[in-house]
């Protein structure tokens, strides 16, 4: 059984007991009542039987009085065969012992009165009716009687002054009763709010308890003090306790894995930033050393220039000399090689000076500090295609600008992206068509990037070249245009640097379409 | 040439670079005075030193970027916030073309800036255009210290 059961029979049974308590008393009270009653009855009846008793004392006197005067037979005849009602009344006071002698006293009387009627009736029958009036008027029967009378008369004021008492009993009773049963219904009343505020006390604040303990569950905060007792509430709290402290543990493992990611993160940030430092050092690094090399490099084609024009003065100056003619083959030769060896170190220098420029463009890209800002990339591309205007109409291509988003960059690098791209895509037309270019723009995937296309149907790109594409001073069309093949590096840096992406995607002989994202807005603003 | 007096400064820390420009001035036609100072130090003991108030009445700097001890861009600062050289007319000549580099010179006051390029050709004509540049540019007279 369990305990709320227990608790709500409990509920039940301490009224139903109080109730029954008071039921018993209430019975005993009616039989007492009852009791009161029946001895009020009693009474009435004994005075009855007294009254009866001295009308038949009367009766009988004044018969035999009729009968001695008037020497009627009528009188002769004796009442039916009554009872004696002095035996009776002797048989209902058998209990008072006073009564009791009185009417054993009235008894005696009785009996002499009836002797004295015997007496009587058998001298009238003997027909000595005057001997009987003589005996009548001798007054013996009126004192006997007047002597019962009295005995009865004292008899009923007791039996009355009883009779009164037992009516004040049974009144006693009866109020005591009306009492006692407004007292039972305060009492059931008392006891019902009694056990209900007990229930509520032992259930319903116990069950407060643990609902507000569901709720602290609920919102995460500590719960209250554990409940005690052993019924199911208690098991309730006990529950959401340990699932507090489940919930407790869970998230301090939380806090646990997220104060591992953090470190993780961090750990992540400082590659990170490690590794752009790094880039930083070797992009100042190559600007350094391409700077650098540019000083001596100077020297050396100026020198060599110089060196040139010597030899054009030693030239003019042996012209003028007067040397044999034997010499003259032999100058020549010196002379020629002479050029030779300056050409090529002049050719050398120009590719080591193309060489440095593109690194320090390369560096630069990575390097310089971006202004960022929206750029209308519609109008840069305009822009730009203007600027190579002279180019276009060489090679006798055909561009088409479709309507481009704006994205959010620096100006100056996105024009250097477009620029290259451009310039690529007229560099590399196939002169067996005439070249079709096109820039526009995928409708935007994502409100974050905008992906931008330069389309030409010119070369292509063999399969084997499209990973190499954006590295730099890789050159697939080496004879086609001049350059050191930093384009298309310096296009992916910008790009990256945009947090953008680029791609391309080329079938040789048909064509190639670079891809290109860029940030739409702020939000995508790359720190690189 | 109405620039016969104004001397031209050369600072520069490359012997080959200072040669090849005073040649190249030389053949452009220019016969001014010449003085060569190796490196940003020097150059501005040149302008702001001790006893140096006198040292040039109307001069053109050369000046390069990439020097030893001081660099070129903390002279052009350095002359430039200097009263007494203020108004000397300054021709960045350096191997840098980074744009903001080139801006930043401006910036700070510089008059002319001359990338010198590695091909000779562009090197002669831009040192030549330079020679057409100083003679005809008006130099100030020098402030005289205030004291």
């Amino acid at each position: 059984m369990n305990s709320i059961f227990k608790k709500g029979l409990l509920l039940i049974a301490v009224p139903l007991v109080f109730q029954g308590i008071f039921l018993a008393i209430l019975l005993a009270n009616e039989r007492a009542s009852v009791e009161a009653e029946n001895w009020a009855l009693h009474t009435q009846l004994v005075i009855g039987q007294a009254e009866s008793a001295l009308r038949h004392l009367v009766e009988e006197s004044n018969r035999v009085r009729g009968l001695v005067i008037t020497g009627n037979p009528v009188f002769a005849a004796k009442p039916a065969d009554l009872p004696d009602p002095i035996a009776e009344l002797h048989r209902l006071v058998r209990d008072n012992p006073i009564q009791l002698h009185r009417v054993e006293a009235l008894g005696v009387n009785a009996a002499g009165l009836a002797s004295w009627v015997a007496e009587l009736e058998r001298l009238v029958r003997a027909g000595r009716a005057s001997e009987a009036g003589e005996r009548i008027r001798s007054l013996q029967g009126e004192r006997l009687l007047k002597d019962a009378q009295a005995k009865i008369t004292a008899f009923l004021a007791e039996e009355q002054r009883l009779g009164r008492e037992r009516l004040d009993l049974l009144a006693r009773t009866r109020r005591q009763q009306r009492r006692l049963l407004f007292t039972a219904a305060a009492a059931a009343a008392v006891t019902a709010f009694g056990m209900a505020w007990l229930f509520s006390r032992g259930i319903s604040s116990r069950l407060e308890v643990v609902t507000a303990n569901a709720r602290r569950l609920a919102e995460n905060a500590p719960l209250a003090a554990l409940l005690g007792g052993g019924d199911e509430i208690a098991e309730l709290d006990a529950t959401f306790h340990q699932t507090a402290f489940r919930l407790a543990e869970a998230a301090a493992a939380e806090r646990l894995y997220q104060a591992e990611i953090e470190r993780r993160a961090a750990e992540l940030a400082h590659a990170n930033e490690e590794l752009r430092a790094k880039s930083q050092e070797i992009e100042t690094f190559v600007y350094s050393v391409s700077h650098d090399l540019r000083s001596p490099l100077v020297n050396l084609q100026g020198f060599s220039r110089e060196l040139e024009r010597s030899c054009l003065d030693l030239r003019h100056a042996l012209g003028q000399a007067e040397l044999p003619a034997a010499v003259h083959p032999r100058l020549q030769a010196i002379d020629g090689d002479m050029q030779e060896s300056l050409r090529f170190i002049q050719t050398a220098v120009s590719r080591a000076s193309n060489i440095i420029d593109a690194l320090l463009r390369l560096s630069r890209a990575g390097r310089v500090e971006y202004q960022w800002q929206r750029v209308d990339v519609d109008a840069v591309v305009r822009r730009v295609v203007d600027a190579m205007r002279g180019t276009i109409a060489q090679k006798g291509a055909r561009v088409t600008v479709s309507e481009l988003p704006p994205a959010w960059g620096d100006p100056t690098a996105v024009e250097q992206v477009f620029g290259n791209l451009l310039a690529n895509a007229v560099n590399y037309l196939d002169p067996a068509r005439p070249g079709e270019i096109e820039v526009g723009a995928r409708p935007a995937a994502s409100s974050v990037s905008s992906t931008y296309w330069v389309k030409d149907n010119g070369l292509g790109i063999p399969e084997p070249y499209l990973g190499k594409l954006f590295m730099a001073f890789q050159r697939l069309h080496g004879d086609v245009a001049p350059g050191e093949g930093i384009g298309l590096a310096l296009v992916r840096r910008v790009v990256l640097r945009h947090s953008g992406e680029i791609w391309a995607e080329s079938r040789e002989g048909e064509g190639t379409t670079f891809f290109l994202t860029l940030p739409a807005g702020e939000a995508e603003k790359g720190i690189k | 040439m109405n620039n016969d007096g104004v001397t031209i400064i050369l600072a520069e820390d490359d012997d080959g670079h200072a040669t090849l420009v005073e040649r190249n001035l030389r053949r452009a036609g220019l016969d001014n005075g010449f003085v060569r100072v190796k490196d940003g130090q020097e150059a501005l003991d040149y302008f702001l030193g001790p006893g140096q108030d006198e040292a040039c009445d109307s001069c053109i700097l050369l000046l390069d970027i990439k020097m030893p001890r001081v660099d070129g861009i903390e002279v052009l600062r350095r002359l430039k916030g200097d009263s007494r050289t203020a108004t000397l007319p300054v021709v960045m000549l350096t191997t840098t073309d980074d744009p903001r580099e080139i801006e930043r010179c401006y910036q700070l006051g510089c008059n002319v800036y001359v990338t010198k390029p590695v091909e000779y050709e562009q090197f002669i004509e831009a040192v030549k255009r330079l020679g057409f540049f100083l003679q005809v540019v008006k130099v100030p007279p020098r402030v005289p210290a205030a004291s």
